[in-house]
């Protein structure tokens, strides 16, 4: 393909292999990156599929998390029932949530909405488990 | 007119927080959903899943719209309350779909108003 050709599909090609910036913003739609996926085949979306919260956390006495991304607060609301807050909101409340608890814990959805989610630990019944752990993927606001 | 950025690593502007485009790609969601798994099941938000058919009680099959490299990829699945305890993705896993089931705490399948699924691997 000649220079003109790659200048005509913008295509910019780094040299140094390194990229140094602070945001990444879609030209044609802010919201929407493609990447070259594994196969080199297709593409799939930045932005979809990063994820937009995780948390690992001590469920047992006050909850505590030992680390975490978009997380503010982590709410003590019952036994084996904590509501964990975002710090940035998501678009809407059908995000897809997992979560897992240690040594046989179960964790499952009880209610979301675009702030917070809110969990159940279950270990035959509610439990305040002391490492769990959930990752969230959907639309940020 | 599309645009594209041709690079190995990322970072911020300072230098810091160096991210490889290997991560990106790889360490990327390839799909998730969260669906309603009663009745006449439905989508209620999703990426890179063209469709989710009801296969039979508590069983349903999701099919991506672009399909993964090969069937090896990671499957998480999570259900949404104590009636419903169990979600798992059975051996029905390809590179265009993958089967997730709901089990109860006799481990029956059962139906679940709010399932979920995430799915991370290589994109063809």
């Amino acid at each position: 393909m000649s220079r003109a050709a790659d200048l005509a599909a913008l295509i910019v090609d780094v040299n140094t292999t390194e990229a140094k910036t602070d945001e990444l913003t879609g030209k044609t739609t802010a919201g929407s990156i493609a990447v070259t996926g594994e196969g080199g085949s297709t593409t799939t979306n930045l932005q979809q599929g990063l994820c937009k919260s995780w948390c690992q956390w001590n469920n047992a006495g006050t909850p505590t998390a030992s680390d975490s991304l978009n997380l503010s607060s982590i709410v003590d609301s019952a036994t084996g029932r904590p509501d964990l807050n975002f710090t940035n909101n998501m678009n809407n409340d059908d995000f897809a949530a997992s979560g897992f608890g240690r040594s046989g814990y179960s964790m499952m959805w009880d209610h979301s909405s675009t702030s917070q989610i809110g969990v159940i630990i279950w270990y035959g019944s509610y439990y305040d488990a002391n490492q769990c752990s959930y990752m969230i993927q959907g639309d940020l606001a | 007119m599309a645009s594209e950025l041709r690079v190995d690593t990322l970072k911020d502007s300072s230098g810091n927080n160096s991210v490889g485009m290997s991560y990106v790609a790889e360490g990327s969601a390839k799909g998730w959903i969260k669906y309603n798994g009663t009745g006449t099941i439905a989508i209620s938000d999703s990426f890179n899943v063209a469709s989710i058919t009801d296969e039979t009680t508590g069983t349903t099959t999701v099919t991506f719209t672009n399909a993964m490299n090969n069937a090896n990829y990671s499957t998480v699945a999570t259900c949404s309350d104590t009636a419903a305890h169990l979600q798992i993705v059975d051996a029905n896993q390809a590179t265009g779909s993958y089967r997730q089931r709901t089990l109860d705490g006799s481990l029956s399948l059962v139906d679940d108003p709010a399932v979920y699924g995430n799915a991370h691997g290589d994109l063809a």
